[in-house]
């Protein structure tokens, strides 16, 4: 019994090792390499299902056929006018050849460190040979990053596809900065350009504030002369109203107005410490000596 | 000789699978039907299915409602959302619990033009706009967005003062960011259409 039992497992498990080792399937995001004894024979593109001699003879290897991102660490780099950078870079590549990938860089991750060495090769290179402007700058026509991108780009993919068996789609700066120890500097730099603003505008500020101060005091001269000039006027106007009616008033009675008058400078005139040497006869004795005129009182 | 021994294993063989027990045969037959009806699928209202023969894509675009497919490992599919509007915070990070948002300095910091440095934070709006493309063309679909848009940021603001960057340039680098970072998408084929670029 146990050995009938053997005779009918035994060809059933030789038959799938044979499917699983004889079919096989491509995804759409992978390339597959066929190898005789170790020796690359074929190289698949198109996904679905393939078959192959079993294994050993033939053996498969898949490679991912997707855009690949590389995303290193950060670097320093250092501009033709001797500025430090700090660039953060990301690489595009997909593997166009897997059997050069295959005998040059193995698998992913020798790949991303070829990557590495020429990708830093290139950017240390182009940065080299710019000037700090070609990257930042807000004058017209003088910062080109773009250019400058495509440009390692494709000296990039050169030395890629020549080598490697793989395409660089894109070598694209995501940041770039200043390093860690410069940054104090640039912020005092960007402090000192802000205090020279603020002061300017207050300065012209103030030019402002001088030049309306001093209109306002020009108006308020010109207002105040005005207003002096009409006082004045009104002042002078009232007065030869009141001399006018005064003397209307004193012309009904001469009489009266001596009397008033007389009595006016008495007040003016005497007092305790003036001593008067007049005339007898003087008109403006006869009001102490005589007394006040008599009074008429049919006029009114 | 050897035939005989054949015909004789081969008779064998039928005996024994006669002397199956009835059950184990139900057994095998349930496994079976429900391997076939494991094609069965849904496609929702915001999905768009994609179906794989091994490993190539047979079907696409595959309208929402109930279909068919034949049970892996032969067929397989896959169901992205194509219609939902995604969100990328670019710079900063959203606590779930407090709502609050912390910023990661690093990305942040940018440079401008008259070699100032300013802070800068993005919420991207993106969706999927061809499903096979996000699914098979790029390794990691978002990474690439979040870079190009990084990238885009740089350039644009290397081109800038300070204070038309803090000022009247806004609208100009939203507008630009999106045009520039789907230049880039575009060109790696990731199948992402971005929507909008919130400063």
């Amino acid at each position: 019994m146990r050995t009938k039992l053997l005779w009918i497992l035994l060809p059933i498990a030789i038959f799938i090792y044979l499917i699983s080792t004889t079919l096989f399937c491509i995804d759409e995001t992978e390339i597959g390499l066929v190898c005789q004894f170790g020796r690359p024979v074929r190289v698949i593109t198109e996904p679905g299902l393939k078959l192959k001699l079993p294994a050993p003879i033939q053996t498969k290897i898949l490679f991912d056929k997707r855009v690949l991102i590389y995303d290193p660490t950060p670097s320093e780099f250092l501009t033709s006018d001797k500025q430090n950078i700090v660039i953060d870079v990301y690489v595009c590549w997909r593997i166009t050849d897997p059997l050069r990938f295959f005998q040059t860089m193995g698998n992913r991750r020798g790949a991303e460190l070829r990557l590495e060495d020429l990708v830093k090769a290139e950017v240390g290179a182009a940065l080299g040979n710019c000037p700090l402007f070609t990257l930042v700058s807000h004058k017209e026509g003088e910062m080109d990053l773009g250019k400058i991108m495509a440009e390692i780009t494709k000296r990039s993919d050169q030395r890629a596809i020549e080598h490697y068996g793989i395409k660089i789609l894109d070598v694209r700066i995501k940041r770039l900065n200043f390093p860690g120890e410069n940054m104090p500097s640039v912020f005092a730099r960007m402090w000192a350009e802000r205090e020279r603003i603020a002061t300017r505008y207050r300065s012209e500020g103030q030019e402002e504030a001088a030049k309306i101060r001093a209109e306002a005091e020009k108006q308020k001269q010109i207002i105040l002369s005005e207003a002096y000039r009409k006082a004045e006027g009104l002042k002078g106007a009232g007065d030869a109203e009141a001399t006018r009616i005064y003397a209307q008033a004193f012309k009904r009675d001469p009489e009266f107005y001596e009397f008033i008058r007389t009595l006016q400078s008495y007040d003016k005139f005497l007092d305790e410490k003036t001593t008067i040497i007049l005339p007898g006869d003087s008109k403006l004795l006869q009001l102490l000596e005589k007394g006040p005129p008599e009074v008429s009182h049919e006029k009114e | 000789m050897k035939k005989s021994k054949l015909t004789q294993v081969l008779e064998d063989l039928k005996v024994n699978l006669n002397h199956l027990t009835l059950l184990l045969k139900v057994i095998l037959l349930s496994i079976a039907v429900i391997w076939l009806l494991s094609g069965i699928y849904v496609v929702q209202s915001d999905e768009a299915g994609i179906v794989r023969r091994f490993g190539s894509v047979v079907r696409e675009s595959i309208l929402p409602g109930m279909h068919y497919h034949l049970p892996w490992p032969i067929e397989r599919v896959n169901k992205p959302k194509v219609r939902t509007i995604r969100r990328m915070m670019i710079g900063y990070k959203q606590n779930e619990t407090t709502n609050e948002t912390e910023s990661d300095s690093a990305i942040i910091q940018r440079l401008t033009g008259d070699i100032n440095i300013i802070n800068l934070t993005i919420l991207l709006q993106y969706s999927i706009k061809k499903a096979s493309d996000y699914l098979f063309q790029t390794e990691k679909p978002e990474d690439l967005v979040c870079n190009a848009a990084q990238t885009a940021i740089t350039e644009i603001l290397g081109r800038m003062t300070v204070e038309e960057a803090l000022t009247v340039g806004k609208l100009k680098i939203q507008i630009l960011i999106r045009e520039l970072a789907q230049k880039s998408l575009d060109n790696y084929r990731t199948g992402i259409q971005i929507l909008a670029a919130d400063l």
